[in-house]
Parts: C-alpha cells; structure tokens; sequence
C-alpha cells in the first residue's frame, strides 16, 4: 500500500502522514510512528478516524475535505488545537503541534491527497516562555533603572533648584552687604570732612571776626582786605579739595591697574589724619626704604584705601573704646603702619595699642555681621568686606593677631616687578 | 482598468461565497454564531494602496498572507486592524489555558483564522473558475503598512483588489474589521476567466 514516494518523507524530523479522500490513511512516517506507538504496517489502510475519530467531527472535517479537492493549504495552529494526534513527548506531556495540512496530486487518477505535517512545538513553547520570563525580567529591570534614573534626575534638579536658591540669596545678601557698607562709608565721609573742615572753618570764623573788628577800628583798607580775601580762598579752596578727595576716595574702580601701595596709604591717612589726631592717636608709617617705586601692586586702588581706612579705623575704635574705660597705662593712642617688601611680596601690617581681640572671637571677626559695638558705632562688615577685597579680588591674604597691648592686621600682596 | 458593475457583482458575489463559506468553519470551531457582512470590494492601483490602508487602519497590523499560482497568480493577504485583532483572540482564548506565551497565542490563532477566511475566498474563486490553482503556505506577519505590499517590477500599473468585510460574533458582542487584499499579477486574466466562466459579455 506505502507507496515508494513517500519513503523519503521518512527522513523528516515531523509527524507526516497522508490521507485519500476517504480518509484511509496512505502513508505513516517513522517520527509519528515514535510519538504514537502505531506501527506503520498497523495503520496504513485503515480509517484514520477509528484511531483518531475527532477528525471525523465537522470542525476538522469542513477543513479537510476541500484539500481532497486541491484546495489550498490548512493550518491547525498549536494554539486552537494543541494535539491533533496526541502523543506523549519525553517529558511525560503532550506534545504541542501546529499542523499544515496541503494538497498533493494523488498517485493514481485524479484528486489530491491530503498530506498531513505536524512540527512539535513543546520545545519552542517552552523556549519562547522561558524567553518571555527572561524578557520580562530584563524589562523589570530596564524600569527599575529607569526609576532609579528619574529618581536620581529629580533629586538632581531639586539639588539644582536648591543651589540656584542658595546662590540668589547670597547674591542678594552680598548686595545687602555693600549696601550697608555704602551707607556705612557714607557716615565715615561725612565724619571725616567734618574732622577736615574743623581746622578751615574755624580760621573762617577767625578771619570774619577779625574783619568785625577791623571794621570797628577803622583799618579795612584795600591791602587789607586783599588779604582776607586771599586767606580765606585758600582756606575754602581746601575745604572743597577735601570734598573731592573724598568722593574720588570713595569712588569705587571698575579695572584692575597698578598702583603704588605706601602712596595709597599715604593717601588714605592724609585724608584722615585730622579726625586720629583730634582723637589723640598719634600715626606712623615705618618704611626702610626711600623709593616708592618698589611697592608698586595690581588691582583697585581705591578698594586697598578703603581696606586700610577699615582696618586703622577699627584700631581707632579700639583705642577710644579704651581710653573711654580709661585703661590706658601709658597715655597715647598708638597706630603704626609698617610697609615692607619681601621676594614678590608686600606687607602692610597694621598695629595697634587698643588692647587687642578677645582671644575667643579671634577667628570671628572677618564674618559678616560680627560686632562688638552699638548699633550706632558697629555694623561688622568693614573686616567681612576687607577681606573679599584683597583676598578675593586682589589675590592677596589678610589676617589678624594679638600683640602685646594689642592687635596686628596683616595685608599681603603680590609685588608687581616691573 | 475600470470594472463594469456586472464584474464588480461577480466578484463580490465570489467573495461572499468564500467568506460566508470561512464564516461556517469559524462557527463549528469558536462554538459561535460568527457572520460575516457582504463585502465592499474595489480596485485600487498599486500607488494608492499605502494611503488606502494607512486610512483604514493606521499604520500597523497583522497580516497573513498566501501566494497562489494558476491562471491567475498572486497574493492574498487578510489584515487584522490592531482592535479586532485582540478582539478575536480575546474570544479564541478564552476557553485556552492562559499559561501560553501572548504572541505565540496571538500568532498561531490568526494565522489559522486568516488561513480560514483566505481558503473560503480564494477555494470560491478557484472553485467558480474549474481551475487549478497551487498554493503556498500562509504566513503570518506583523507589519508596517509601508513595508506591506511586495514591489511588482512587471507590471507598469497593477492592480490590487481590495475588499472590506466586518466580522460579529453575536454572542460576544465581538466585532471587527478584517480586508482582504489581492495583489493578482495578472488581473486581466482573472477578469477574464470570470468573464468566460460566468458568461457575462461586456
Ligand atoms: N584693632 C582692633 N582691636 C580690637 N578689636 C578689633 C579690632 N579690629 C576689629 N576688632 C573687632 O572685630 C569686630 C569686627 O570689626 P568690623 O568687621 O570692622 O565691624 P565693626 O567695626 O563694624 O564692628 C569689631 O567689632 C571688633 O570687636
Ligand atoms: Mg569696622
């Protein structure tokens, strides 16, 4: 009955059997002989439904006919009919197949046989489930990490957020700061030309009473008033010179130049001179050497005088604060300013006989707001502000220590060499 | 090439047959009534048909097709719009264990149902034409519309039919749309044999 034809379907790793028209079955390959256990000799020539009769029922018979015909191919997935034949696989389950069902010109006359071919797919079931866990995980760990990602981005921003936060209320703070010390430069000014102005407005006041009484005596002649007018020019032309010096002294540089460092000193405590000595507190400058030129730095020249005016007005402060409390033993105020030159370095250090700093607010006094005065006298940003100017803008180093009887400001700068 | 309305009736009274034909077999396997509505059939030309079915069903779907040889060759493809799609095999599984992998499941059950419908159609077709016609096994893809339609170098204006049923499967409420395309080589000669085997004089 087994047609030679077929003997090389033999060959073929899937189930394959051929069915005629009425369904007798023509063909049985080796593979389905092992999946079944039916012996080929057993099953060719008889009724495929006698062993597996749901083939006989509609569902699968409406499917089949029209191949007999030479209709076009039929496919019984894994999915809808998992066991057309079922067989027991290795593993003690059925074997899942898919099943392609196509027609073939009969051997003999017309019509078509049906050819039957049945893949086992238990394995690729399987391997697509253990691919879809092993996808699944990786998928879960995919989120995980992009979870983690997120989490991270957002805490990154908030991070940022918090930062920018931080760096606009410093901004705003630094703002305040030069503000306050604006005003607090302003007071200083206004005191200071009132120091200025004492000396010139009291020779006015002379000059006019003298001219009262030249009046009264009958000796205004030419010369003399040629003279008066003369003397008091000079003095109003001093007491306005001190205005300008003061506003150019306050006026605040945009650019960096070289200027020289003992001149500026000099500069800031000509302007302030009259308000120590009206004070009591005697000044010096101690240089060991006669040429400025070698004191020559970069940076703003009106910051550094500013920086020096904070400094010898603090030690000023010091003193009157213990002259008050009469703690002096040996009677004078004392400020010494040394400028010295060192390698590329300049020194100016900055002494003073005010009793020096509490040894616990030592490393205090450069904070923003760190006072020990009344609120009219105080506002402890004049150290805080020095600071930032010569170690932040000028490259330079500023710090503080006791002395005997009291205190040194050290203000280092880097030497321009020509 | 236009189709005179008697061709277009005999067409779509072919392709009725075959669908209602698929509807019966899809009836005795899903134990429900499933119909299938009478079919819009039409002849687009190879350059419409990305738009045509980009209008249909946006941009991707699942499509099984098979390639015919006779005297009239080509390919016949049913394409299951994403909804429908998961309606259907929402329907066939529900009596499955869930265990199976879902593009698995998704893949085996419309490659059988597309596999049904097209063996009506094409079985009516062939049928009518006392022809014999070869086939190739149905494959199953899921697709880009773009990467759809197989570039025919032959022919300088090709043919594509196109025709558009709704499935309902009444019990469930289940309904979708499934089309059928035709890529036939050589169109002329299918009009043709139609035209004999029906008797129809233009
Ligand atoms: N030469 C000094 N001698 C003693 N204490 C000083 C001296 N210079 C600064 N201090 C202390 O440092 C504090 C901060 O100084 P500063 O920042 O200039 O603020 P303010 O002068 O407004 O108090 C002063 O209040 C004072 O206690
Ligand atoms: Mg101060």
């Amino acid at each position: 009955m087994c047609s030679e034809t077929f003997k090389v379907l033999d060959n073929v790793p899937m189930g394959i059997f051929v069915l005629q028209d009425d369904l007798t079955v023509m063909f049985w390959n080796r593979c389905i002989e092992n999946w079944t256990n039916i012996p080929r000799e057993q099953i060719v020539g008889t009724n495929i439904g006698e062993h597996y009769s749901h083939l006989r029922e509609p569902r699968y018979l409406s499917r089949i006919k029209p191949i007999f015909e030479g209709g076009p191919p039929t496919i019984f997935s894994a999915q809808l009919h998992k066991h057309i034949i079922p067989s027991w696989g290795l593993n003690k389950q059925l074997r899942i197949q898919h099943t392609t069902v196509t027609a073939m010109p009969a051997t003999e006359g017309n019509g078509f046989f049906a050819l039957f071919v049945i893949a086992d797919v238990s394995d690729l079931t399987i391997r697509i489930q253990e691919y879809k866990t092993l996808r699944d995980q990786a998928l879960e760990e995919i989120k995980m990490r992009k979870e983690a990602e997120m989490k991270l981005k957002e805490f990154n921003q908030n991070l940022e957020a918090i930062v920018v936060q931080e760096i606009e209320k410093r901004r705003r703070h630094e703002e305040l700061l030069i503000q306050q010390s604006k005003m607090a430069a302003m007071g200083e000014m206004i005191g200071a030309i009132a120091h200025q102005w004492r000396t010139p407005l009291t020779g006015l006041g002379l000059l006019f009473d003298d001219i009262k009484d030249a009046g009264e005596y009958g000796e205004l002649d030419q010369f003399y008033l040629n003279r008066v007018v003369e003397e008091s020019g000079q003095l109003i032309g001093f007491m306005s010179k001190t205005i300008d010096d003061f506003r150019n002294f306050y006026r605040t540089n945009k650019e960096k130049v070289r200027f020289n460092a003992k001149e500026a000193v000099e500069e800031t405590l000509s302007l302030f001179s009259a308000q120590l000595k009206n004070n009591n507190i005697a000044v010096q400058i101690l240089c060991a050497h006669n040429t400025n030129d070698i004191f020559c730095v970069y940076g703003y020249p009106n910051e550094f005088k500013q920086v020096i005016l904070n400094v010898v007005n603090n030690s000023r402060d010091a003193i009157i604060e213990r002259v008050e409390k009469s703690e002096f033993s040996n009677g004078l105020g004392q400020i010494n300013i040394e400028i010295s030159e060192q390698d590329d370095r300049i020194n100016v250090s900055i002494k003073d006989n005010g009793g020096g700093i509490k040894a616990d607010i030592l490393n205090r006094v450069f904070e923003p707001y760190f006072t020990t005065k009344d609120a009219q006298k105080g506002t402890g940003i004049g150290l805080y502000m020095s600071k930032i100017i010569i170690e932040n803008n000028m490259d330079g180093k500023l710090y503080a220590k006791n002395i005997d009887d009291g205190c040194v400001f050290v203000i280092e700068l880097n030497r321009c060499k020509d | 090439m236009v189709l005179n309305t008697f061709q277009v009736d005999a067409l779509t009274e072919l392709i009725n047959i075959g669908v209602g034909r698929a509807a019966g077999v899809l009836n005795e396997m899903l134990m429900a009534h499933v119909s299938l509505q009478v079919p819009s059939i039409r002849l687009i030309t190879r350059s419409n048909i990305k738009q045509e079915l980009e209008g249909l069903f946006g941009k991707s779907a699942s499509i099984v097709r098979m390639g015919f040889r006779g005297p009239f060759s080509g390919i016949a493809s049913l394409i299951f719009p994403p909804d429908s799609a998961a309606n259907l095999i929402g329907l066939l599984i529900g009596d499955l264990n869930m265990e199976a992998d879902m593009d698995a499941i998704k893949i085996g059950t419309l490659t059988e149902v597309g596999n049904i419908v097209l063996n009506g159609v094409m079985g009516s077709l062939a049928n009518i034409l006392m022809k014999h016609v070869e086939y190739s096994i149905p494959i199953y893809q899921d697709s880009n519309v773009h990467n759809f339609i197989t570039p025919y170098d032959t022919t300088e204006q090709p043919i594509i039919l196109l025709a558009r049923t709704r499935f309902r499967i009444e019990t469930q409420l289940i309904e979708g749309d499934i089309i059928l395309v035709f890529e036939v080589g050589s169109f002329e000669s299918l009009i043709s044999e139609l035209n004999s085997s029906l008797d129809i004089t233009q």
